[in-house]
């Protein structure tokens, strides 16, 4: 079995494309995901009752379904209800909702890992228990939450790999789609397997930068 | 500055206590760690409250300043009664300043910063003004030339003289003081007490749970003795080491004055 | 939302759930094992022998590569080199080899977390430490690695799900069939979620409680 370099070269341009495509509904996703957890955080820690647990449980349903599910749920509600978007940005949405749960997870247990002291002393301070929150735990919680965060940056991007269920073009999907196509099995797969470890790795190398430059 | 009043405030000429604590009760699962307590504190006095463990000292302060929310009772504060709307707990707590066993100082935040924190995001007071407050603080507490340094860079001692600028600064009517000298080397505890007495002796009014009886001694001017969430006695240092009229707190003072 | 609707879906969907489940286990039982072998030799030995390194590039490249593409190297791969698989065992080995990628972790963790003073009063008595391994400290690593084991199998039950996509009939697929036969997306997505939710979530309710009462019972005390 010879390794058939001409047809590696030939999809190779096809598949950056497509690893482009990965890496920016990946971002995005995150994105959107840190945006939307802090707020999410804090009403799960410090909102009355009603609001504390809807956002429990939307985050616990989350994380304890497979995320094939979710993006199931996305690709058939999004219409539904009224929104058309194309395959690329009901990936996105899918994988912000899968995001958002984990992050606000992740969030969480890195404020309440900072024990009580701190809280109280800024309570007795006089600040406001949301204040508190915003500005004192969420600021020290941070450097806490980078290492889970990186990690679910990475498992996000290998979820995109899902989104070849609703033909969003990514990595697996064209990479799917050249095999049926043109029946070169291991070269494509080799090029697929590459791409992912290239995106996964530089990220953690990436993020174990940032790590030692905040500490 | 320094009247010894009345328990009770009956008398015309007697100005308003500047805490008054009644029927204040609290319950933990059917565990009862305060038992209609009532208490007053005059402007400027020194109040140091000590007795066994688990006889409800800490959770009677923690009550004040309602980091623990009493089951019953009220609490008056310079003659207002403090109400249970989240508003009138951050107000309340702009005005009592509380200093931790713990000590509690934002590790994320230089000296400086930890004190300027609540003045410069609660009060609105500008950068500027808010250092020069904190400096002058810091001369108070003898740490003038640690303002840069990070709590953790600093001994036990020098965090919890931190810690009472930090409570300082927001210019309380009130200081409340738990178990301030528990969790330090024996070699750190002068140091507070020497910032805590000379914050009584300029006028501060004050409660402090400890087990220092020799700074009671010297710095109170009433003693209270707790046990199993009452007050069971309330005296002068005089009478309350010389003269204890409880067989419990005499108990008490038998067993921890043995050293 | 038709309940009656909704609890027939259930009723159909059984099947499908139950090979799900049949999947999960089979690749946790095979790979537990491996991954407490590997792990524990990945704990003793140095880290610089050829296998160590080889075991590095292995969890590397299951760490860094989505479970479908693992899914595909199997479904592809594995034809070409002729070997001819069912279905079901197809998957089993995809499961297997991402779950032993993690589980090596596990092993490892379970036993470096054995305390230092096992190894030191087994050898004080005269035994190697191939003994030593296997019958002191195996054995207490096993018992801490009850926790993350229940949940690397709440994991692996979220991963059968993409054996859907080599039309495994395992859930998912199973409800996607339904779904496009009767167009009702919302009840059989619930319960679906549901199914699913019942045995992930309450695995890890119970993988949390256990880790928490197995450390503590050791005597030692053990920082989190």
């Amino acid at each position: 079995m010879s390794f058939d370099w001409l047809s590696f070269w030939e999809f190779l341009p096809r598949m950056l494309q497509a690893a482009l495509v990965t890496i920016q509904v990946s971002v995005l996703a995150v994105g959107f995901s840190c945006l939307l957890a802090p707020p999410l955080t804090i009403i799960r820690l410090i909102a009355p009752w009603p609001a504390r647990v809807v956002v429990g449980v939307f985050v616990e349903i989350v994380r304890g379904i497979p995320p094939l599910v979710i993006i199931a749920f996305v690709y058939f509600g999004l219409p539904a209800i009224g929104l058309m978007f194309d395959g690329f940005w009901t990936g996105v949405v899918a994988l912000t909702i899968v995001g958002v749960a984990y992050a606000v997870e992740i969030m969480r247990s890195a404020i309440e890992s900072l024990g009580r002291g701190q809280r109280e002393a800024a309570l007795a301070l006089g600040f406001p228990v949301w204040r508190t929150y915003l500005e004192l735990l969420f600021l020290q919680a941070l450097k806490r939450t980078l290492p889970p965060l990186t990690n679910e940056l990475a498992n996000v991007i290998k979820a995109s790999a899902l989104l070849s269920v609703i033909s969003v073009h990514e990595i697996t999907q064209v990479g799917n789609a050249l095999i049926f196509e043109t029946f070169v099995v291991a070269e494509i797969m080799v090029q697929m397997t590459i791409l992912y470890l290239i995106i996964v790795g530089a990220l953690s190398t990436l993020s174990r930068k940032l790590e030692s430059r905040l500490v | 500055m320094n009247e010894t009043t009345e328990q009770i405030v009956t008398e015309q000429t007697t100005p308003q206590p500047l805490l008054n604590v009644t029927g204040l009760s609290k319950h933990f699962c059917d565990f009862t760690a305060l038992h209609n307590i009532d208490l007053s504190l005059a402007d400027g006095e020194r109040l140091i409250i000590c007795g066994p463990s688990g006889s409800g000292k800490s959770t009677l302060i923690r009550c004040i300043n309602q980091l623990e929310s009493p089951d019953s009772g009220q609490i008056e504060l310079q003659g207002q009664l403090v109400g249970k709307a989240p508003r009138d707990l951050v107000m309340l707590r702009r005005r009592v300043g509380m200093v931790f066993q713990q000590f509690n100082l934002f590790p994320h935040l230089s000296v400086l910063d930890n004190i300027t924190a609540a003045p410069r995001k609660l009060l609105n007071l500008d950068k500027a003004a808010a250092e020069h407050k904190a400096l002058e603080l810091l001369a108070r507490v003898q740490l003038i030339d640690q303002s840069a340094k990070f709590p953790a860079q600093l001994s036990g001692g020098q965090q919890q003289r931190v810690a009472i600028a930090r409570a300082l600064a927001m210019d309380p009517v009130l200081m409340l003081f738990d178990e301030p000298t528990s969790a330090l080397d024996p070699e750190m505890i002068r140091e507070v007490l020497d910032v805590m007495r000379e914050l009584g002796e300029q006028g501060m009014s004050m409660i402090v749970v400890t087990h220092e009886m020799q700074f009671a001694r010297q710095a109170a001017d009433r003693i209270a003795f707790m046990d199993q969430g009452q007050i069971l006695a309330i005296e002068t240092p005089e009478d309350f080491f010389d003269n204890p009229s409880q067989p419990r707190l005499k108990r008490f003072l038998d067993n921890i004055l043995q050293h | 939302m038709n309940l009656t609707y909704m609890f027939d879906v259930l009723v159909r969907l059984l099947p499908a759930l139950g090979l799900t489940i049949a999947l999960s286990i089979t690749a946790l039982l095979i790979a537990t094992p491996i991954g407490l072998l590997l792990g524990s030799f990945r704990a003793s030995s140095s880290s610089s022998g050829i296998i160590a390194r080889l075991l590095d590039i292995y969890i590397f490249f299951v760490r860094g590569t989505p479970i479908l593409v693992q899914i595909f190297i199997v479904y592809f791969v594995l034809p070409a080199l002729g070997v001819k698989l069912a279905l079901f065992w197809m998957g089993v080995l995809a499961l297997v080899f991402n779950s032993v990628g993690y589980q090596i972790e596990i092993g490892r963790a379970a036993v470096q977390s054995v305390a230092k003073v096992q190894w030191e009063a087994s050898r004080a008595l005269g035994f190697d430490d191939r003994s030593t391994l296997f019958r002191f400290i195996m054995p207490q690593a096993a018992r801490r690695m009850v926790g993350p084991v229940m949940n690397e199998l709440s994991q692996l039950i979220k991963a059968s799900s993409v054996l859907s996509i080599i039309t495994l009939f395992e859930l998912h697929k199973s409800a996607e069939s339904i779904i496009s036969a009767d167009f009702r997306f919302v009840e059989v997505l619930v319960v679906e979620g549901f199914l699913y939710f019942l045995f992930i979530y309450t695995l890890s309710f119970f993988a949390v409680r256990l880790e928490r009462r197995l450390s503590s019972s050791d005597g030692l005390v053990e920082q989190r």
